[in-house]
């Protein structure tokens, strides 16, 4: 059994919006080797960004899956929901240190329900004194009544593209009791990977500062660090209430690059770069339940940054003090883009069991509810279980809610991901690559995954499933599995470029 | 066996080839048949493709069984006895049919558990 975990710190909305696409990949099957958890952090001062929410409730629900899809002593080795995604209290049995913890995949900060004036000083004792004239100079102040200048900006709010900001409040996560639990708990082994954008305020502010509050430990120094770093993708609008300028992205990108190869140089041993021609403009939202940004391929790539980092065997990292750089690259530019723009180790790694969950996710939510008078049905008392059981509705909330919404968002955003036709059926599913329908003088006779087909396949796989499994909400899930595996054996192969 | 089951129910017939020649005959047949019914039902096609293996298929089936066991029933006493027309043959023809009808339902609890698509066919 495998013993080394890694941490992920998912800073600010990109950083959780990267968290959500891994938790999609996670879902799909993708393997990890000699991982035992994959925990989670995510760390975003904006309480009610709605890209954290969603990255937070995408995340619980994977968790909830898990641990009923699968039994307590299976050694899970592949499979949908296969990896141990978990919170950073699940590590409790291990340690006797977390009293008080949180069940949650967010790392709280405190006493940020004020201006950052009344941050720095809560007691106003600055007034007049020389030290405010400094902070006046460092930070604007220019209109004291508006919300936007530095000095009053709300901190529960996000810092909202001001890396100065965040970088005084980032050093107050020391204090905070999940972050000393989390420098106590990571082992020699363990694994640290930091998932930040470098151009808005939040991302930018916080990698740098959580590299040296981890790195202060010196326990720490040894473990193989990871970061991605993500530059401008997309642009907001112009809004001239908003305290968000898209025109900053490249001045801060590049003085933060600086600022990296200054400091961090060295200190990470696997620095992933991603950035792509931002195409599409986002509203401009400055953060709470407004600041919802539609998934994207960029996303989705950076979570392979993090698959890449945890399946890297210890003899590949370079020597220590010593840093690697890596990109992403697809075969060919195009506005849209499917799965035949992958290298092969990506479309097997990442694309085929996406292709995996995505059919699985059809013959669940579409196929399954009519077929009411099958025998696997009422084996698995499926009528009564959708509707009302708490696996079956998280089962339902996952695909339905969470990861047919992120690939709806990542195919109609710019740059366009459409790997699959999802109104289309299982036959047409995969983007480039429809399975055949044969037929002679009308009719047919290679139907491919047809109606006829699902129920003859999800009957005789339950009725060997049930040999091994008693258990039926365990053997559904293993069910969902194979009959995926069986629609992709239709399939032959993924769809390539010629 | 079968001697007994019938006159349980259809009572002593005076002409003993029933006894010695048509029960015995009959009964063996209506069990078997029943037997295959059933077999082909859950097992054959049970067990191959979902295709026929509804409440709607059963009990077609079994319908089919029925008339069967009725024809043969009455069509072997009309044979044997060289008789064209006998009320008892009307009643032995209808209480071997209400034994493949318990035929029936007996192996089809027997076998249901070993099919794939209809192991909750009827119920």
């Amino acid at each position: 059994m495998p013993t080394r975990n890694t941490f992920v710190f998912g800073i600010g909305g990109t950083g959780a919006r990267i968290v959500r696409s891994l938790t999609m990949l996670l879902a799909a099957g993708t393997k990890l080797n000699d991982t035992n958890k994959i925990i989670p952090i995510i760390i975003d001062v904006d309480a009610d960004n709605a890209d954290t929410s969603r990255a937070l409730a995408a995340l619980k629900t994977y968790k909830y899956i898990r641990s009923h899809g699968y039994s307590n002593t299976e050694e899970i080795r592949d499979g949908f929901f296969n990896a141990n995604l978990n919170t950073l209290s699940s590590i409790t049995n291990e340690n006797d240190y977390s009293e008080g913890l949180d069940d949650s995949f967010q790392l709280q900060f405190e006493n940020l329900e004020k201006s950052f004036i009344e941050y720095l000083d809560p007691r106003g004792e600055l007034v007049g004194d020389i030290n405010m004239d400094l902070l006046e100079a460092l930070y604007d102040n220019s209109s004291h009544d508006d919300p936007n200048t530095e000095l009053n900006l709300k901190l529960n709010q996000g810092f909202k593209g001001n890396p100065n900001i965040g970088s005084v409040v980032f050093n107050n996560l020391s204090n905070t009791k999940e972050f000393k639990f989390v420098l106590k708990s990571i082992g020699e082994n363990d694994r640290i990977f930091i998932v930040s954008s470098i151009f808005g305020g939040t991302g930018s502010s916080g990698f740098p500062q959580l590299v040296k509050l981890l790195q202060q430990e010196e326990k720490l120094r040894g473990n193989k660090y990871g970061a991605l770093t993500v530059m401008p993708y997309f642009n907001v609008t112009d809004d001239s209430k908003s305290a968000i300028n898209s025109d900053m992205f490249n001045s801060k990108t590049e003085a933060a690059l600086s600022y990296y190869l200054k400091y961090l140089n060295g200190k990470i041993n696997c620095f992933y770069q991603l950035w792509d021609r931002p195409l599409k403009q986002y509203e401009n939202k400055q953060g709470g339940i407004e600041q919802k940004n539609s998934a994207h391929l960029i996303e989705l790539i950076g979570a392979t940054a993090i698959i890449d980092f945890v399946n890297k065997p210890d003899g590949n990292f370079a020597s220590k003090g010593q840093t690697q750089y890596f990109d992403f690259g697809i075969k060919k530019e195009d506005q849209v883009i499917d799965i035949r723009h992958f290298y092969p180790n990506t479309a097997k790694t990442v694309m085929e069991p996406l292709t995996l969950l995505t059919y699985a996710m059809k013959v669940y939510l579409e196929t399954i509810p009519d077929m009411r008078n099958e025998a696997f049905f009422k084996e698995l008392d499926l009528g009564d279980k959708i509707p009302n059981n708490a696996f079956y509705q998280n089962l339902t909330a996952f695909l339905s809610i969470h990861y047919k919404n992120w690939l709806v968002e990542m195919s109609g955003n710019e740059r366009t991901f459409q790997p699959f036709n999802l109104t289309q059926d299982l036959n047409a599913l995969v983007r480039e690559k429809p399975i055949e329908v044969k037929k002679v003088l009308g009719i047919v006779t290679k139907p491919g995954i047809s109606e006829a087909f699902l129920k003859t396949e999800l009957g005789k796989l339950e009725d060997e499933l049930k040999k091994s499994i008693p258990d039926q909400d365990k053997r559904f899930f293993k069910l969902l599995n194979r009959i995926s595996m069986e629609c992709y054996k239709k399939l032959e192969a993924l769809p390539s470029m010629i | 066996m079968f001697e007994f089951l019938y006159e349980l129910l259809c009572g002593q017939n005076p002409d003993p080839i029933f006894a010695s020649d048509i029960y015995p005959f009959v009964g063996l047949f209506t069990l078997v048949f029943a037997f295959v019914f059933t077999l082909v039902f859950y097992i054959v096609l049970g067990r191959s493709k979902p295709i026929w293996d509804k409440t709607i298929h059963w009990v077609i089936t079994m319908i089919i069984l029925l008339i069967i066991a009725f024809g043969f029933a009455y069509n072997h006493a009309q044979t044997v006895t060289e008789e064209e027309e006998n009320s008892f043959f009307y009643t032995f023809a209808m209480v071997n049919t209400l034994y493949a009808f318990i035929y029936y339902i007996l192996f089809s609890i027997l076998l249901k558990r070993f099919s794939i698509f209809a192991k909750r066919t009827p119920f």
